[in-house]
Protein backbone atom coordinates (compact mmCIF):
# COMPACT_ATOMS: atom_id res chain seq x y z
CA UNK A 1 0.00 0.00 0.00
CA UNK A 2 1.65 3.54 -1.37
CA UNK A 3 1.52 6.02 1.82
CA UNK A 4 -0.96 8.10 -0.77
CA UNK A 5 -3.81 5.04 0.17
CA UNK A 6 -2.73 4.79 3.75
CA UNK A 7 -3.20 8.35 4.27
CA UNK A 8 -6.68 7.90 2.60
CA UNK A 9 -7.45 5.06 5.07
CA UNK A 10 -6.32 7.63 7.97
CA UNK A 11 -8.34 10.27 6.38
CA UNK A 12 -11.30 7.98 6.33
CA UNK A 13 -11.13 7.25 10.17
CA UNK A 14 -10.65 10.61 11.01
CA UNK A 15 -13.74 11.39 9.03
CA UNK A 16 -15.68 8.79 11.42
CA UNK A 17 -13.72 10.30 14.92
CA UNK A 18 -15.71 13.30 13.83
CA UNK A 19 -19.13 12.40 13.12
CA UNK A 20 -18.85 10.33 16.62
CA UNK A 21 -17.60 13.42 18.30
CA UNK A 22 -20.52 15.29 16.32
CA UNK A 23 -22.96 12.74 17.89
CA UNK A 24 -21.93 12.69 21.30
CA UNK A 25 -21.87 16.78 20.92
CA UNK A 26 -25.72 16.45 20.23
CA UNK A 27 -26.03 14.16 22.82
CA UNK A 28 -24.56 15.75 25.68
CA UNK A 29 -27.14 17.87 27.54
CA UNK A 30 -24.62 20.40 29.48
CA UNK A 31 -23.12 23.22 28.33
CA UNK A 32 -18.89 21.90 29.48
CA UNK A 33 -19.44 18.99 27.63
CA UNK A 34 -20.68 20.57 24.42
CA UNK A 35 -17.88 22.90 24.60
CA UNK A 36 -15.50 20.34 25.40
CA UNK A 37 -16.84 17.83 21.82
CA UNK A 38 -16.83 21.37 19.73
CA UNK A 39 -13.02 22.07 20.76
CA UNK A 40 -12.35 18.33 19.89
CA UNK A 41 -14.08 18.36 16.91
CA UNK A 42 -12.54 22.08 15.51
CA UNK A 43 -9.33 20.41 15.99
CA UNK A 44 -9.89 17.08 14.63
CA UNK A 45 -10.82 18.91 11.35
CA UNK A 46 -7.55 20.92 11.79
CA UNK A 47 -5.64 17.84 11.05
CA UNK A 48 -8.08 16.16 8.55
CA UNK A 49 -7.73 19.59 6.55
CA UNK A 50 -3.66 19.33 6.88
CA UNK A 51 -3.70 15.87 5.53
CA UNK A 52 -6.13 16.26 2.83
CA UNK A 53 -3.99 19.02 1.70
CA UNK A 54 -1.08 16.69 1.43
CA UNK A 55 -2.80 13.96 0.09
CA UNK A 56 -3.55 15.76 -2.89
CA UNK A 57 -0.15 16.66 -3.20
CA UNK A 58 0.99 13.04 -3.10
CA UNK A 59 -1.35 12.30 -5.54
CA UNK A 60 -0.30 14.71 -8.17
CA UNK A 61 3.89 13.63 -7.78
CA UNK A 62 2.63 9.63 -7.63
CA UNK A 63 0.62 10.81 -10.96
CA UNK A 64 3.60 12.00 -12.81
CA UNK A 65 5.62 8.89 -11.97
CA UNK A 66 3.10 6.83 -13.84
CA UNK A 67 3.27 9.47 -16.71
CA UNK A 68 6.97 8.86 -16.57
CA UNK A 69 6.39 5.36 -17.09
CA UNK A 70 8.62 4.07 -13.66
CA UNK A 71 7.38 0.69 -13.05
CA UNK A 72 8.10 1.24 -9.44
CA UNK A 73 4.77 3.47 -9.33
CA UNK A 74 3.19 1.08 -7.02
CA UNK A 75 5.71 1.00 -4.40
CA UNK A 76 6.06 4.55 -4.64
CA UNK A 77 7.18 5.95 -1.14
CA UNK A 78 6.67 9.44 0.38
CA UNK A 79 10.43 10.34 -0.36
CA UNK A 80 10.23 13.71 -1.72
CA UNK B 1 -88.05 -12.35 26.44
CA UNK B 2 -86.71 -11.52 23.16
CA UNK B 3 -84.60 -14.24 21.54
CA UNK B 4 -80.96 -12.07 21.62
CA UNK B 5 -81.31 -11.40 25.32
CA UNK B 6 -81.72 -15.00 26.16
CA UNK B 7 -78.76 -16.04 24.47
CA UNK B 8 -77.19 -13.63 26.41
CA UNK B 9 -78.52 -14.79 29.39
CA UNK B 10 -77.66 -18.34 28.18
CA UNK B 11 -73.62 -17.54 26.81
CA UNK B 12 -73.21 -16.36 30.17
CA UNK B 13 -74.81 -19.16 32.34
CA UNK B 14 -72.69 -21.53 29.77
CA UNK B 15 -69.36 -19.73 30.48
CA UNK B 16 -70.09 -19.87 34.54
CA UNK B 17 -70.72 -22.75 34.66
CA UNK B 18 -67.95 -24.21 32.20
CA UNK B 19 -65.46 -22.13 33.68
CA UNK B 20 -66.43 -24.27 37.06
CA UNK B 21 -66.54 -27.59 35.47
CA UNK B 22 -63.09 -27.43 33.47
CA UNK B 23 -61.68 -26.52 37.16
CA UNK B 24 -63.34 -29.38 38.60
CA UNK B 25 -61.94 -31.53 36.10
CA UNK B 26 -58.41 -30.68 36.16
CA UNK B 27 -55.72 -30.41 34.08
CA UNK B 28 -55.93 -33.66 32.54
CA UNK B 29 -58.42 -32.84 29.63
CA UNK B 30 -55.44 -29.82 29.00
CA UNK B 31 -52.59 -32.83 28.35
CA UNK B 32 -55.35 -35.03 26.59
CA UNK B 33 -53.72 -38.36 28.34
CA UNK B 34 -55.79 -40.30 26.33
CA UNK B 35 -57.97 -40.29 23.03
CA UNK B 36 -61.28 -40.80 24.91
CA UNK B 37 -59.91 -37.79 27.24
CA UNK B 38 -59.88 -35.92 24.06
CA UNK B 39 -63.07 -37.04 22.70
CA UNK B 40 -64.92 -36.08 26.35
CA UNK B 41 -63.30 -32.66 25.77
CA UNK B 42 -64.64 -31.86 22.37
CA UNK B 43 -68.26 -33.53 23.50
CA UNK B 44 -68.51 -31.10 26.52
CA UNK B 45 -67.38 -27.98 24.17
CA UNK B 46 -69.94 -29.10 21.52
CA UNK B 47 -72.85 -29.51 24.23
CA UNK B 48 -72.03 -26.18 25.66
CA UNK B 49 -72.25 -24.55 22.36
CA UNK B 50 -75.61 -25.54 21.50
CA UNK B 51 -76.47 -24.87 25.46
CA UNK B 52 -75.67 -21.02 24.99
CA UNK B 53 -77.37 -20.71 21.37
CA UNK B 54 -80.06 -23.60 20.45
CA UNK B 55 -83.17 -21.31 22.14
CA UNK B 56 -85.80 -23.89 20.78
CA UNK B 57 -84.21 -26.42 23.56
CA UNK B 58 -84.49 -26.63 27.19
CA UNK B 59 -81.65 -24.99 29.01
CA UNK B 60 -81.49 -27.74 31.45
CA UNK B 61 -82.10 -30.66 29.41
CA UNK B 62 -78.60 -29.92 27.89
CA UNK B 63 -76.96 -28.81 30.93
CA UNK B 64 -77.59 -32.40 32.71
CA UNK B 65 -76.07 -33.91 29.46
CA UNK B 66 -73.06 -32.10 29.98
CA UNK B 67 -73.04 -32.06 34.01
CA UNK B 68 -73.24 -35.54 33.18
CA UNK B 69 -70.63 -35.66 31.27
CA UNK B 70 -68.11 -33.89 33.22
CA UNK B 71 -68.87 -35.37 36.55
CA UNK B 72 -68.27 -38.98 34.93
CA UNK B 73 -64.76 -37.78 33.80
CA UNK B 74 -64.47 -36.89 37.30
CA UNK B 75 -65.52 -39.85 38.43
CA UNK B 76 -63.63 -41.94 36.72
CA UNK B 77 -60.86 -40.20 37.00
CA UNK B 78 -60.95 -40.76 40.88
CA UNK B 79 -61.77 -44.46 40.47
CA UNK B 80 -58.54 -44.91 38.29
CA UNK B 81 -56.61 -43.57 41.68
CA UNK B 82 -57.52 -46.54 43.52
CA UNK B 83 -57.71 -49.39 41.14
CA UNK B 84 -55.25 -50.35 38.81
CA UNK B 85 -57.49 -52.63 36.91
CA UNK B 86 -59.47 -49.89 36.05
CA UNK B 87 -57.08 -47.91 35.03
CA UNK B 88 -55.92 -50.01 32.76
CA UNK B 89 -59.37 -50.51 31.29
CA UNK B 90 -60.10 -46.89 30.72
CA UNK B 91 -56.61 -45.66 29.83
CA UNK B 92 -55.01 -49.01 28.33
CA UNK B 93 -51.35 -49.33 28.84
CA UNK B 94 -48.39 -48.17 26.73
CA UNK B 95 -47.11 -50.71 23.99
CA UNK B 96 -43.19 -51.99 23.31
CA UNK B 97 -42.82 -51.26 19.65
CA UNK B 98 -38.98 -51.61 19.85
CA UNK B 99 -37.95 -53.88 22.58
CA UNK B 100 -34.10 -54.79 23.03
CA UNK B 101 -33.54 -52.92 19.74
CA UNK B 102 -35.45 -55.36 17.86
CA UNK B 103 -39.19 -54.05 16.39
CA UNK B 104 -41.97 -56.39 17.76
CA UNK B 105 -44.24 -55.88 14.62
CA UNK B 106 -46.80 -58.09 16.47
CA UNK B 107 -47.47 -54.84 18.71
CA UNK B 108 -47.62 -52.75 15.47
CA UNK B 109 -50.06 -54.37 13.71
CA UNK B 110 -51.90 -54.35 18.07
CA UNK B 111 -51.41 -50.50 17.38
CA UNK B 112 -52.02 -50.15 13.70
CA UNK B 113 -48.89 -48.61 13.27
CA UNK B 114 -46.69 -49.57 9.82
CA UNK B 115 -42.95 -48.91 9.96
CA UNK B 116 -42.69 -46.06 8.11
CA UNK B 117 -45.19 -44.38 10.53
CA UNK B 118 -42.88 -45.59 13.18
CA UNK B 119 -39.75 -44.46 11.77
CA UNK B 120 -41.37 -41.04 11.28
CA UNK B 121 -42.12 -41.17 14.62
CA UNK B 122 -38.94 -42.14 15.97
CA UNK B 123 -37.50 -39.30 13.39
CA UNK B 124 -39.49 -37.02 15.43
CA UNK B 125 -38.05 -37.88 18.44
CA UNK B 126 -34.34 -37.04 16.40
CA UNK B 127 -33.36 -40.95 15.95
CA UNK B 128 -33.00 -41.24 12.39
CA UNK B 129 -31.16 -44.87 12.67
CA UNK B 130 -33.79 -47.58 14.09
CA UNK B 131 -30.20 -49.17 14.74
CA UNK B 132 -29.59 -46.09 17.78
CA UNK B 133 -32.91 -47.70 19.47
CA UNK B 134 -32.99 -49.51 22.72
CA UNK B 135 -36.33 -49.35 23.60
CA UNK B 136 -39.67 -47.23 21.76
CA UNK B 137 -43.00 -47.20 23.93
CA UNK B 138 -46.15 -46.41 22.64
CA UNK B 139 -47.54 -44.07 24.94
CA UNK B 140 -51.53 -43.81 25.86
CA UNK B 141 -51.49 -40.39 24.90
CA UNK B 142 -50.30 -41.66 21.41
CA UNK B 143 -46.75 -40.10 22.01
CA UNK B 144 -43.77 -42.06 21.23
CA UNK B 145 -40.72 -42.27 23.94
CA UNK B 146 -37.55 -42.96 23.26
CA UNK B 147 -34.51 -44.96 24.74
CA UNK B 148 -31.66 -44.38 22.46
CA UNK B 149 -28.92 -47.53 23.31
CA UNK B 150 -26.10 -46.08 26.01
CA UNK B 151 -23.51 -45.42 23.04
CA UNK B 152 -25.96 -42.35 21.34
CA UNK B 153 -27.07 -41.16 24.19
CA UNK B 154 -26.48 -37.40 25.19
CA UNK B 155 -23.58 -36.57 27.30
CA UNK B 156 -24.61 -35.16 30.20
CA UNK B 157 -22.29 -33.63 33.02
CA UNK B 158 -22.47 -36.63 35.24
CA UNK B 159 -20.43 -38.45 32.45
CA UNK B 160 -17.92 -36.65 31.88
CA UNK B 161 -17.34 -36.86 35.81
CA UNK B 162 -18.08 -32.40 35.99
CA UNK B 163 -19.78 -30.83 38.57
CA UNK B 164 -22.25 -28.66 38.08
CA UNK B 165 -23.34 -25.66 40.08
CA UNK B 166 -26.78 -26.58 41.50
CA UNK B 167 -28.74 -23.13 40.45
CA UNK B 168 -32.30 -24.56 41.89
CA UNK B 169 -35.49 -22.64 40.60
CA UNK B 170 -35.34 -18.92 39.52
CA UNK B 171 -37.53 -16.68 41.66
CA UNK B 172 -38.93 -13.65 39.98
CA UNK B 173 -38.26 -10.55 42.47
CA UNK B 174 -38.40 -7.65 40.70
CA UNK B 175 -41.72 -7.10 37.75
CA UNK B 176 -41.91 -4.14 36.11
CA UNK B 177 -39.97 -1.64 38.38
CA UNK B 178 -42.02 -3.07 41.80
CA UNK B 179 -39.86 -5.47 43.93
CA UNK B 180 -41.64 -7.94 45.40
CA UNK B 181 -40.52 -8.79 48.90
CA UNK B 182 -42.43 -11.92 49.53
CA UNK B 183 -40.88 -13.56 47.15
CA UNK B 184 -37.34 -12.48 48.01
CA UNK B 185 -38.62 -13.38 51.90
CA UNK B 186 -39.10 -16.82 50.85
CA UNK B 187 -35.11 -16.92 49.70
CA UNK B 188 -34.19 -14.99 52.82
CA UNK B 189 -33.09 -12.57 51.42
CA UNK B 190 -33.68 -8.71 51.99
CA UNK B 191 -34.00 -5.46 49.76
CA UNK B 192 -30.76 -4.20 50.74
CA UNK B 193 -29.11 -7.45 49.02
CA UNK B 194 -31.30 -6.87 46.37
CA UNK B 195 -29.98 -3.51 45.63
CA UNK B 196 -26.65 -4.00 46.34
CA UNK B 197 -26.65 -6.78 43.79
CA UNK B 198 -28.33 -4.38 41.58
CA UNK B 199 -25.62 -1.89 41.76
CA UNK B 200 -23.12 -4.51 41.26
CA UNK B 201 -24.64 -4.34 37.43
CA UNK B 202 -24.83 -0.90 37.43
CA UNK B 203 -28.38 -0.37 37.95
CA UNK B 204 -29.63 2.28 40.33
CA UNK B 205 -33.31 2.83 39.37
CA UNK B 206 -36.01 0.26 40.06
CA UNK B 207 -38.14 1.77 37.71
CA UNK B 208 -36.45 0.67 34.74
CA UNK B 209 -36.19 -2.90 34.98
CA UNK B 210 -38.86 -4.81 33.40
CA UNK B 211 -38.04 -7.89 35.50
CA UNK B 212 -35.39 -9.61 37.78
CA UNK B 213 -35.17 -13.63 38.40
CA UNK B 214 -32.91 -14.82 41.63
CA UNK B 215 -32.11 -18.50 41.18
CA UNK B 216 -31.04 -20.19 44.63
CA UNK B 217 -27.38 -20.06 43.99
CA UNK B 218 -28.48 -16.37 44.44
CA UNK B 219 -27.15 -15.22 40.90
CA UNK B 220 -29.29 -12.11 39.54
CA UNK B 221 -30.96 -11.83 36.31
CA UNK B 222 -31.82 -8.47 35.27
CA UNK B 223 -33.65 -7.19 32.31
CA UNK B 224 -34.39 -3.62 31.77
CA UNK B 225 -36.78 -1.64 29.43
CA UNK B 226 -35.31 -1.96 25.64
CA UNK B 227 -32.41 -3.60 26.89
CA UNK B 228 -31.94 -5.25 23.60
CA UNK B 229 -32.29 -2.15 21.87
CA UNK B 230 -30.03 0.01 23.57
CA UNK B 231 -27.29 -3.10 23.78
CA UNK B 232 -27.20 -3.09 19.57
CA UNK B 233 -26.68 0.96 19.95
CA UNK B 234 -24.69 1.66 22.96
CA UNK B 235 -22.03 -1.13 23.63
CA UNK B 236 -18.61 1.03 24.41
CA UNK B 237 -18.54 3.31 22.26
CA UNK B 238 -16.04 5.53 23.83
CA UNK B 239 -14.02 2.65 23.44
CA UNK B 240 -13.89 2.26 19.92
CA UNK B 241 -13.27 6.03 19.73
CA UNK B 242 -10.31 5.93 21.78
CA UNK B 243 -8.84 2.96 19.56
CA UNK B 244 -9.20 4.64 16.23
CA UNK B 245 -7.94 7.93 17.75
CA UNK B 246 -4.61 5.87 18.50
CA UNK B 247 -4.44 4.06 15.38
CA UNK B 248 -4.45 7.35 13.65
CA UNK B 249 -1.95 8.57 16.09
CA UNK B 250 0.70 5.68 14.93
CA UNK B 251 -0.07 6.60 11.48
CA UNK B 252 0.60 10.20 11.65
CA UNK B 253 4.18 8.93 13.50
CA UNK B 254 4.91 6.56 10.44
CA UNK B 255 3.93 9.14 8.14
CA UNK B 256 6.41 11.46 9.48
CA UNK B 257 8.97 9.36 9.90
CA UNK B 258 8.73 8.09 6.64
CA UNK B 259 9.10 12.08 4.68
CA UNK B 260 12.01 13.64 4.18
CA UNK B 261 10.10 16.65 2.87
CA UNK B 262 10.81 19.45 5.97
CA UNK B 263 7.70 21.11 5.53
CA UNK B 264 5.61 17.98 5.40
CA UNK B 265 7.45 16.29 8.68
CA UNK B 266 6.48 19.71 10.25
CA UNK B 267 2.96 19.92 9.15
CA UNK B 268 2.70 15.48 10.43
CA UNK B 269 4.28 16.69 14.11
CA UNK B 270 2.27 19.27 14.44
CA UNK B 271 -0.79 16.77 13.50
CA UNK B 272 0.20 13.97 16.09
CA UNK B 273 0.18 16.71 18.65
CA UNK B 274 -3.21 17.59 18.12
CA UNK B 275 -4.52 13.90 17.84
CA UNK B 276 -2.58 13.58 20.82
CA UNK B 277 -4.14 16.35 23.00
CA UNK B 278 -7.68 15.61 21.30
CA UNK B 279 -7.09 11.73 22.98
CA UNK B 280 -6.08 13.18 25.98
CA UNK B 281 -9.08 15.13 26.42
CA UNK B 282 -11.38 12.25 25.15
CA UNK B 283 -10.05 9.88 27.70
CA UNK B 284 -10.47 12.36 31.15
CA UNK B 285 -14.30 13.06 29.42
CA UNK B 286 -14.67 8.91 29.35
CA UNK B 287 -12.94 8.29 32.98
CA UNK B 288 -14.93 11.52 34.59
CA UNK B 289 -18.13 9.82 32.81
CA UNK B 290 -17.14 6.14 34.43
CA UNK B 291 -15.96 7.96 37.72
CA UNK B 292 -19.26 9.61 38.11
CA UNK B 293 -21.41 6.60 38.06
CA UNK B 294 -19.14 4.53 40.11
CA UNK B 295 -19.42 7.54 42.66
CA UNK B 296 -23.85 7.24 42.14
CA UNK B 297 -23.30 3.33 42.51
CA UNK B 298 -21.35 3.71 46.27
CA UNK B 299 -24.03 6.33 47.33
CA UNK B 300 -26.93 3.79 46.65
CA UNK B 301 -24.94 0.94 48.46
CA UNK B 302 -24.21 3.18 51.66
Amino acid sequence: MTIRLKLQTTLAELEGIIADFKVKYHESGDNATKQLFNTLITETETVYKCLTIRATQLQDVELQYTKDGDNNARIFSDRN
Amino acid sequence: MPEYFQIAIRATATYVILFFLTRLMGKREISQLTFFDYIVGITIGSMSAILSLETQQSFWNILIAVVLWALFQIIISYADLKSKTLRNFTKGSPTVLVGDGRIIEANLAKEHINKDELTAMLREKNTFNIADVDYAILETNGKLSVMKKPNKQTITPADLHLTAEYTGLGILVVEEGEVNIDALRSRRLTRSWLMGKLAQQGIYDLSKIFLAQVDEAGNLYVDLYDQYEQQLKKSTADDMILAKLVKVHANLTMFSLDTEDRAAKNMYTDCEKRIQDVRLMFESYSANQTAKHSKLREQLLH
